[in-house]
């Protein structure tokens, strides 16, 4: 019977306590469920705990955070926003360091191929030159590799003779080389493979021009040893082959520019851009 | 093509946002929007927007409106605002970093890519 009673008792209580408890938790904002929603994900992926561990701690005391704040909504609100955009720092540091670590060990795996677009311009070379031509690949050092003694049955061009001139027409704003002037540019690598010893110079007024010029070489697989700017009055931009290299200048990596020129403003080229700017 | 300075400035720029973000939370209202201006500022000059152009946007609208706080009598929502428009320049800034390295990795799957290429061909030949 006493026992009956404390119970009725304690019921008025303890539904009063409930009742308490639903007024003073709020709900939790959609932005903040949404975090969490984010921090699970990220614990489900592994990548996240390899590639960006202090951002998901960061992500998870920020959430925590959000969840045992007080205060007005608006702070709720700004606390969650927090927590949610940690979420999203965290994942896109694991995406960066995982993109550059593919890189790494793309670049590697290049290099171990006998290095970059200096390899590409000696297997063109065999593949589009008479192929019973004694080859003489040039290392990174700008070197000969074999022994052999140049003898191409292509006759060397003069020094100075114009490949290609290209003009205001063909580029874009921004001095960016339009799809057909690219496309043009890329189809002298035939033609630069088989003088694998000579020059590429290319000259003229705009800085701006020079550098594109130069740059879609290079993505063509010129070796950046072999480019050679050169700033003149003459409005055009001519492509020319130059001297000999007999003594290369080794330059610095990812140098794009040589003496005398100085590099515009940098610029990146977004992912997708990069395969269709000036194509 | 690959650009190790602007890695370098984006890291630069990264860091200078994380001292922002470590030193805004007991800033006078004015001085974390002003801070705000600054970290998106260099974002711009960086061109982040060029990888990221929505997560820079909502960073210049919450700049924007941390601004109108702080003109009208709203200080402590113009520090929060002003704190929401440096973290999300960090998180444009950190996807810009990531967008880059991605396209860094392409140029050289292409080149690879084109070496194999190449190499099969020469010895087909």
């Amino acid at each position: 019977m006493s026992r009956s009673l404390h119970l009725r008792a304690l019921l008025p209580i303890s539904a009063a306590l409930a009742l308490s408890a639903c007024v003073s938790v709020a709900p939790p904002s959609p932005m903040l469920t949404q975090a969490e929603h984010g921090l699970q994900a990220l614990h489900t992926d592994p990548a996240i705990a390899r590639w960006a561990p202090d951002a998901l701690a960061q992500a998870e005391q920020a959430i925590h955070t959000a969840q045992h704040a007080h205060g007005d909504s608006q702070h709720l609100q700004h606390l969650a926003f927090m927590a949610e955009n940690q979420v999203e720092i965290a994942k896109a540091t694991a995406n960066a360091n995982r993109e550059k670590s593919a890189y790494a060990a793309l670049v590697a795996k290049r290099d171990a191929m006998g290095g970059g677009n200096e390899s590409i311009t000696t297997l063109s070379q065999n593949v589009i030159g008479n192929s019973s031509t004694p080859v003489t690949p040039i290392n990174e050092a700008g070197t000969e590799v074999s022994s052999a003694t140049e003898s191409t049955s292509v006759p060397t061009p003069a020094a100075n003779s114009t490949l290609l001139t290209l003009h205001a027409a063909d580029f874009n704003r921004g001095n960016r080389l339009t799809p057909t002037a690219y496309n043009a540019v890329q189809g002298l690598l035939a033609r630069l493979v088989q003088q694998p010893s000579l020059r590429v110079v290319i000259s003229g007024a705009s800085r701006a021009q020079l550098a594109t010029v130069r740059q879609a070489l290079a993505e063509t697989g010129v070796p950046s040893w072999r480019l050679q700017t050169l700033q003149t009055v003459d409005r055009s931009i001519d492509i020319a082959f130059g001297g000999k290299v007999s003594t290369p200048t080794i330059e610095p990596c990812n140098a794009q520019f040589s003496a005398g020129t100085s590099a515009p403003a940098m610029r990146p080229t977004a992912p997708d851009s990069a395969s269709r700017a000036g194509r | 093509m690959i650009r190790p300075r602007l890695a370098l400035i984006l890291t630069l720029l990264f860091s200078g946002i994380l001292a922002a973000c470590a030193s805004t939370a007991k800033m006078q209202p004015s001085d974390a929007v002003q801070q705000a201006a600054q970290v998106l500022q260099r974002a711009s000059e960086q061109h982040v927007d060029d990888y990221t152009a929505p997560t820079l946007k909502l960073a210049r609208a919450k700049y924007a409106a941390a601004r109108k706080a702080l003109q009208g009598t709203k200080p402590q929502q113009a520090s929060m605002l002003a704190q929401e428009a440096i973290a999300s320049t960090r998180l444009a800034t950190i996807q810009a970093v990531a967008a880059h390295a991605t396209a860094n990795r392409l140029t050289v799957q292409r080149q690879l890519d084109n070496m194999q290429q190449l190499a099969h061909l020469s010895t087909d030949k």
